[in-house]
């Protein structure tokens, strides 16, 4: 034990006491269903979860946290009959909460921005995965949801309705499918019939577009397929083809394509009768056409969302009114309105004591705005204010003793 | 009421009615009670049916009840997974035939029973997606995906035809989840009846062991599947309806998931990892769920059935495998020559 103590770090020593001071004077968020949850915590000095941990009631957790000042502390989305059992079969699984997670490391172009402009990009994208698809599409209400900032990179929402507890693995991926438009099939949204001509002998396909007001991805590959033909109707016509050609069409096909909708007039005879074939009787061309629209529906309308997380019904996640120990910022729960100024380095900012601290840097450089305002470092000691301390020393930028120390 | 005995009115009827276990098991009053519960596992074992029913007066209504509750505790005793599910399945076949046929006002009341509350819209209907999901995730084929409904709301709209299809795989599901308690009394009561269906039982596992279609015939395969195969091995773009649809196919006929791989596996550009995710989905999971074929008519609607032939033509041809069953076969005569087990 001892030993074990000497090896930790100094810097993760003070962040620990300074994690547990503040939880002696912060409550923590209530969960609902507190007493069927598990809780798990990892520590400054240990590398692994200490799980399948139960509490009666509030007061018991936060005598804990100041108790043992966690590094991270999750609860679990299940419901359980007996929370601190250590299998699942003693466990009795009750339901779970439906969980949607996203971070940076999963959000297209997100990648190598810097933490504020990258946190922008998540939310952009949380955004749009809670109103267009959790509330428009799924229905759920403010009340039934919370959004909570993570602490670190990223955003979670949490469904509390009744209606999805029991959904298991695999009816959670498909609504992950849904959301993702994983394998999205314009030959399944777009039904066509078989009309048998017979006199020609010859079986003629109908294919039938949805309306922009269908539900689902009916509604949204039309939308996509009219925001497609807008867009190459408003550029000039070598560069519509560029475009064409640009997105996989055949160099004659996008001729031919182009030709068909914007000289011969059959863009408006498509959007008015919303039948394919009115383009062409190329099957090969209307092949081509259907590829374009698909592709450009997933571009421009999927959400984003991380699967195994939406999928693990036995999953811990981060406790909200708990701290980050990568970062010291706050899990905040957040309204809808809320979330679209919120700015985790100006709102997330834990409520630490207001002095300076004395750090060291290897290097001269320009603290995150932590708390609104950016911390000029220069190499050597530096005397920063302890909330954007506790950030730096957490995302390993400075140290407390000099270079060479030890510790 | 004995239609559907699996409400919760029929669990107050037998309780109230104080027909305890110990009653069902060796009042001589109730042989014929006992005798019709064995004989709705074996027809159920045999050709998914559920024997003889009259059900004209209600004194056969209360029979029938009493039997269903029967066949269920020799299920439970025997406890083996296939007629279990056999069972269940053949109870949720005959509930959709019921609610297509005559008792269609049934549907909206069974629905109900187990939670799915769909809202009557114009010829439509519309439930939670939630409960939608529960039983629809069952099924394998893409048309029953989330991707593909058209959810608004937190609801999606089906026609009457698929509420249908999500009451029987609820009906199925339910009987499937849950079995009365095993008990000796039950075990040592009902021995006779027990040791019959269980010699059937072997019987017909090593029936279906031997395979129902024999050595796979490629000459047999219908234009359609033909003609799938073909585009798949010409790197052609397969659309997922056609790509479930081969899929099940070959699985119907005999292939092991490894043989399907393999038949894909010749081909070019070939996506070793997402295929054999897809022949596991489809092929791979031991559930109470028969992942069937689509039918002619499914197939033409995704504008996959090709080049249909003469036998293609035929009134009776409704499905692939029915023409994989002809071919090659003497023309029947007679329309009333089905093969057992499959609906017409």
């Amino acid at each position: 034990m001892a030993a074990a103590q000497q090896s930790v770090p100094q810097e993760l020593l003070f962040a620990a006491r300074q994690f547990a001071s503040y939880y002696g004077s912060h409550p923590v968020a209530e969960v609902p269903g507190f007493s069927s949850r598990e809780f798990g915590f990892m520590f400054f000095d240990r590398g692994y979860v200490h799980r399948h941990v139960g509490f009666n009631d509030r007061a018991d957790l936060q005598k804990y946290l100041a108790g043992k000042a966690p590094s991270h502390a999750y609860y679990s989305t299940a419901y359980y009959e007996m929370p601190a059992a250590h299998t699942m079969a003693e466990k009795g699984w009750l339901g779970a909460d439906l969980i949607f997670d996203l971070d940076a490391d999963h959000v297209k172009g997100s990648e190598g921005l810097p933490y504020e402009k990258m946190l922008a990009r998540v939310k952009e994208e949380m955004i749009r995965l809670y109103d267009d698809f959790v509330c428009s599409d799924l229905g759920f209400s403010e009340k039934e949801t919370e959004i909570v900032f993570s602490g670190g990179r990223g955003y979670h929402i949490h469904v509390y309705a009744d209606s999805v507890r029991k959904l298991g693995s695999h009816e959670r991926r498909e609504i992950v499918d849904y959301i993702t438009a994983t394998e999205l099939d314009l030959g399944i949204l777009f039904s066509s019939t078989v009309v048998d001509e017979a006199r020609s002998g010859r079986p003629l396909k109908m294919t039938k577009l949805p309306e922009i007001s269908e539900g689902g991805w009916y509604g949204r590959a039309r939308r996509a397929m009219d925001s497609l033909l807008l867009e190459l109707q408003s550029v000039p016509k070598e560069e519509a083809l560029a475009m064409l050609v640009s997105s996989g069409v055949k160099k004659q096909q996008a001729a031919r394509l182009y030709s068909a909708l914007f000289e011969e007039g059959r863009k408006d005879r498509i959007q008015t009768e919303s039948v394919l074939e009115v383009l062409t009787d190329r099957e090969e061309d209307i092949r081509a056409f259907t590829a374009l629209v698909q592709k450009r529906t997933v571009l421009t309308m999927a959400g984003q969302t991380d699967e195994p997380v939406t999928s693990d019904t036995h999953r811990l996640i981060r406790l909200p009114g708990s701290l980050h120990g990568k970062s010291s910022l706050k899990v905040v729960t957040l309204k809808r309105d809320e979330l679209t100024d919120f700015e985790p380095l100006r709102d997330a900012v834990a409520d630490f004591p207001d002095h300076p601290v004395t750090v060291y840097s290897e290097k001269a450089f320009l603290s995150e705005p932590v708390g609104g305002e950016s911390v000029p470092v220069k190499e050597g000691a530096n005397e920063i204010p302890l909330r954007t301390a506790i950030f730096l020393i957490l995302r390993r930028k400075v140290r407390l003793q000099p270079p060479g120390g030890t510790g | 009421m004995a239609l559907f005995p699996y409400t919760a009115e029929v669990r107050a009827f037998v309780n109230s009615n104080s027909y305890d276990i110990d009653t069902i098991l060796t009042n001589p009053l109730l042989e014929r009670v006992r005798e019709k519960g064995k004989e709705r596992v074996i027809s159920s074992l045999r050709e998914m049916k559920l024997g003889e029913q009259g059900l004209y007066n209600e004194e056969e209504c209360r029979v029938e009840i009493l039997a269903y509750v029967v066949s269920r505790m020799i299920a439970s005793v025997i406890g083996d997974r296939f007629l279990i599910n056999r069972l269940a399945v053949t109870e949720g076949k005959i509930a959709s035939q019921r609610l297509t046929g005559d008792f269609g006002y049934m549907l909206l009341p069974l629905a109900d029973e187990f939670g799915i509350s769909p809202r009557p819209e114009g010829t439509d209907y519309s439930l939670d997606f939630a409960s939608f999901l529960r039983y629809s995730s069952k099924m394998r084929s893409p048309e029953w995906k989330l991707l593909y409904q058209r959810v608004q709301g937190g609801r999606v709209v089906v026609d009457r035809h698929r509420l249908i299809r999500l009451v029987e795989q609820a009906v199925t599901d339910h009987l499937s989840e849950r079995l009365p308690p095993y008990t000796d009394a039950i075990k040592n009561a009902l021995e006779r009846e027990i040791g019959e269906v269980v010699r059937i039982l072997e019987d017909i596992k090593k029936e279906f062991q031997r395979d129902a279609f024999g050595e796979i015939s490629p000459e047999k395969y219908p234009p359609c599947m033909r003609e799938i195969l073909r585009q798949i091995q010409n790197s052609e773009n397969v659309p997922q309806m056609g790509r479930f649809a081969i899929v099940t196919f070959l699985h119907a006929i005999g292939m092991t998931a490894e043989q399907i791989f393999d038949t894909f596996s010749s081909v070019p550009d070939f996506r070793a990892d997402r295929t054999r995710y897809q022949i596991e989905h489809i092929t791979g999971k031991i559930s109470s769920t028969e992942y069937s074929v689509p039918e002619c008519s499914t197939m033409k609607s995704y504008g996959i059935c090709f080049k249909p032939d003469a036998l293609c033509a035929r009134d009776w041809m409704k499905h692939p495998l029915t023409y994989y069953r002809q071919k090659g076969k003497k023309p029947i005569t007679s329309s009333r020559r089905q093969q057992p087990g499959k609906q017409r």
